[in-house]
């Protein structure tokens, strides 16, 4: 069985094709999103989801959270005695959800399409890639986000000729789509995004705000802590949270047994949200006019990803297209649902027989050259794009370059991704030399191939026609990272211990009681202090019925206390 | 290539019926799977956008073999009355839009009023939507270029508002605005240039005072000397500033540009006479000892 998964910056989920239908698979919480947070316990197990979030704030240097944003850098986190890379934190989040899979549908799981933002680099898909073999799936396919929406979107919706554009605005990623779907074609007719945009922003606005109104009182020590930048992180979320609902909010922190309230306006946020806000035309922009579609020829507009709930997203969103988008799927579950309808479209369900579904790959690729600048100079380092970006795939185009030197011995290519003039700011992806006669300069050709398959993987070929000489390279992996290295450090991740999953509800209450605990002074605090000693005892006596009893006891206060819980 | 039209591939007779082509399309995908045919399916898809593309033509062409509407008012006023008589929203936008063109057009430059008018055109609601937005700065960056030098005022307000220096490396940059941009640079350039301080301010005056022929005996004979000024500005521009050339009078840059080739090769021919004469005096030197 294929399980689809999204990996989110803030949620992850994980469905399945089952009987007809993506279905979604519960955590061991009960819950369809679990947390992409990752940290470790006192006893050093690995908790992964509810649990870690809540103690991010308690417990700031052994939890990570929106490593996401770092997937296909070398940035390492420390937790506890082991640096992570963003991959391996990945690879514990899809490890989790693996468990949750597997006890769910009583079998082993190992395959696995996995979604990744439309707008992820080469390095990114390769790491998400990773991420998974680490976690011991097979990764049959990766995914594009809102493709995977629309999926969700579009298996249902049975019109003839339907358009529409998929605005996805999550955690910590921006994309954008434009789908047409016709005779069972679903079919992608481009993509945008801005792989740093997301809710995540939004909460950094907050958090400025609540740094700057209280500066002089948190002084030097304010800004370096870390137990405190946690905290105002989580106030910022919840309080954004708040706006989505009230006109206004208080945001508040306790730090040092002190609190402090700040409430804000959701038209002070929105104000200082004007850069973000605008961020969001270019992509949009972008993927029309690469689609050929006028706005009035979309027939809807869906909007995915749990940050489109606050309401000025939707407001710019109805002055851009000027009407109202379509609101109608579940914006947070979306693309596991997606993700799930491509396992069975991979898997060749029967009920999914009659849809294609074809994607663009949303970067062009090409090769460096170089031009005689106006001086007579040659100027080296400019992209020249050989496959243009939302070609649909799989794809494969020639293009023809000649020598810029006389007596030049060799070409060297230069493969790149983006859409920089010069390759300097494009991702690069390896490098292709070629042996070429000596001769007056322009006169020798060389062609080049690119080929890119329906998985992203690019092989370049070249080949100077006068001497018939060729040459090939296939991008892999271009941070070296072969079979055997995957393989101990898989071996490594499941050395980890993890927190067992059947307790894993108790510990996340537990974290939460604990963050509320910090979170409150006077007498809320004792309060929690109080419930948690109650838990606890009840927890000591070993009978699992009466501990679920008393955690949903102690859940509903804390709920009474703070508000309910959100992911 | 596999030898067959692209009718063929579609297994569709030739047609502009873009829904047919599409049913075609559909139909041959179910076949040629991408999931496990790469070739088949490029073959396919390259026939597919050729044959939407050509039944887009077609259809451009009947449209544009259609009486022109615009140029006729009155059966126009008909065609709007048949359908419903449907108000644009974003009329008053492209109003506002062609007063800027207007005093852009105007032999009289007014610069209050063309800045004001430029905030109007950037300040509307309209441009809050996407399409409004996205035609009007490429229509602005058009107007900007044509009316040059009379919109040049403007222009860094129109760059700081759409954020084209951020887009300026990439390269499908619409070709307006990389226009509107380099034009800019220039500017700012042969601002630095009319300071006196400049190292090629001298260079570059003497091309902007016009050309030689034209002025008084005595201005001339001062300007007409200073080849060397001038020749460096031109190596400087040419190098880092070429769109500074474009914008100075090409006639005089010619000019110019003769008098230093003629100069630079009387001194080479000065300089062959005296290494001659140098050589042939030590010869001759020698053949006396
Ligand atoms: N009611 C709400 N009001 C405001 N923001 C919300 C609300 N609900 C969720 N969000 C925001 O949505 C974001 C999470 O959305 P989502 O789960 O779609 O992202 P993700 O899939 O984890 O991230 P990404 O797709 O960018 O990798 C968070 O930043 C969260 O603050
Ligand atoms: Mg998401």
């Amino acid at each position: 069985m294929i399980v689809g998964i999204d990996l989110g910056t803030t949620n992850s989920a994980i469905g399945v094709w089952r009987d007809g239908e993506a279905q979604l698979i519960p955590n061991s919480l009960g819950q369809f999103l679990t947390p992409s947070a990752v940290g470790i316990a006192d006893d050093g197990t690995v908790l992964v989801g509810m649990a870690a979030r809540e103690r991010q704030s308690t417990h700031p240097n052994d939890t990570a959270t929106a490593f996401k944003r770092y997937m296909g850098s070398q940035k390492q986190t420390r937790l506890g005695q082991r640096e992570f890379l963003p991959e391996e934190l990945s690879a514990l989040v899809l490890r989790a959800l693996k468990a949750d899979a597997e006890a769910f549908l009583g079998e082993p799981v190992t395959e696995a399409v996995i979604a990744v933002p439309a707008y992820f680099n080469d390095k990114q898909r390769k790491a998400t890639r990773r991420a998974g073999e680490l976690a011991g799936f097979k990764v049959e396919r990766l995914i594009n986000e809102p493709t995977a929406a629309a999926l969700a979107y579009g298996i249902g919706e049975r019109g003839d000729e339907v358009r529409f554009l998929v605005f996805d605005l999550g955690g910590g990623t921006f994309d954008v789509s434009v789908l047409e779907l016709f005779d069972g074609v679903v079919e992608v007719r481009a993509s945008a995004g801005d792989n740093r945009l997301g809710g995540e922003d939004f909460n950094d606005l907050l958090v400025d705000m609540l740094r700057r109104r209280f500066e002089a009182k948190w002084g030097e020590a304010g800004r370096d802590d870390a137990a405190l930048h946690q905290r105002l992180r989580a106030a910022a979320e919840r309080g954004r949270r708040e706006l989505s609902e009230k006109p206004s909010a208080t945001l508040s922190v306790v730090w040092k047994g002190q609190a402090y309230e700040h409430e804000v306006t959701a038209e002070a946020l929105e104000m200082a949200a004007e850069g973000l806000l605008s961020r969001l035309r270019d992509p949009v922009l972008r993927s029309l006019r690469d689609s050929d579609l006028r706005i009035g020829a979309l027939d809807e507009i869906v909007l995915v990803g749990g940050a489109t709930r606050m309401p000025m997203v939707r407001r710019a969103v109805t002055r851009m297209f000027g009407r109202f988008p379509a609101a109608s799927i579940n914006v947070d579950e979306a693309i596991a649902r997606g993700a799930a309808v491509q396992a069975g479209l991979k898997a060749r369900d029967a009920a999914l027989n009659e849809v294609v579904l074809t994607d663009v790959c949303p970067y062009s690729l090409g090769v460096d050259v170089g031009e005689h600048g106006p001086n007579g100079q040659i100027r080296t380092g400019l992209f020249s794009p050989v496959i243009e970006r939302n070609t649909t795939i799989p794809a494969s185009r020639v293009e023809s370059f000649r020598t810029l030197r006389a007596g030049q011995r060799q070409i060297e290519f230069g493969v790149y991704q983006g859409e920089a003039r010069w390759v300097a700011e494009n991702v690069k992806l390896g490098d292709i030399v070629i042996p070429i006669p000596a001769r007056p300069a322009g006169e020798i050709e060389v062609k080049c191939r690119f080929t890119y398959d329906i998985n992203g993987l690019l092989e370049v070929d070249v080949e100077v026609p006068l001497t018939g000489e060729r040459r090939q390279l296939v991008i892999v992996d271009e941070d070296n990272t072969d079979e055997a290295d995957v393989a101990t450090r898989r071996a490594e991740l499941a050395q980890l211990k993890v927190h067992p999953r059947d307790e894993a509800s108790n510990r996340a209450a537990m974290a939460r009681a604990g963050r509320c605990y910090e979170d409150f002074i006077g007498e809320r605090r004792d309060y929690v202090a109080r419930l948690i000693g109650q838990f606890e005892s009840v927890l000591d006596r070993q009978d699992p019925r009466s501990a679920i009893l008393a955690r949903s006891e102690l859940l509903a206060a804390l709920d009474q206390l703070e508000g309910e819980s959100f992911l | 290539m596999s030898g067959l039209s692209i009718w063929e591939v579609l297994g569709q007779p030739p047609t502009d019926d873009q829904r047919a082509i599409k049913r075609a399309y559909a139909q041959q995908l179910k076949r040629t799977h991408p999931e496990d045919d790469a070739a088949g399916f490029q073959l396919l898809r390259q026939a597919y956008e050729r044959a939407t593309s050509i039944a887009a033509h077609a259809a451009a062409r009947a449209h544009a073999a259609e009486p022109a509407q615009e140029s006729h008012p009155e059966p126009q006023a008909e065609v709007v009355e048949a359908c419903a008589p449907e108000k644009d929203p974003h009329e008053a936008h492209w109003r506002i839009c062609g007063r800027l063109e207007q005093l852009l057009a105007m032999e009289h430059v007014d610069p209050a009023a063309m800045t004001a008018a430029l905030e109007a055109v950037l300040q509307t609601e309209s441009m809050e939507n996407l399409e409004i937005f996205a035609d009007t700065e490429v229509g602005l960056a058009r107007v900007l270029l044509h009316f040059a030098p009379r919109g040049d005022l403007l222009l860094p307000r129109a760059i700081e508002h759409f954020g084209w220096y951020d887009q300026e490396d990439r390269w499908d940059l619409s070709p307006e605005i990389r226009g509107v941009l380099s034009r800019e640079r220039a500017l700012a350039v042969m601002t630095r240039l009319s300071d006196r301080r400049h190292q090629h301010h001298v260079g570059y005056m003497t091309l902007c005072a016009g050309p030689l022929e034209t002025m008084g005996f005595w201005r001339r004979l001062r300007l007409g000397r200073r080849h060397r000024p001038v020749a460096a500005f031109l190596n400087f521009a040419v190098g880092q500033a070429p769109g500074v050339l474009h914008m100075l009078d090409q006639d005089v840059v010619e000019a110019w540009d003769r008098r230093i080739a003629r100069r630079e090769k009387t001194r080479q021919a000065r300089t062959t006479f005296w290494v001659f004469g140098a050589f042939l005096a030590v010869v001759l030197l020698m053949a006396r000892w």
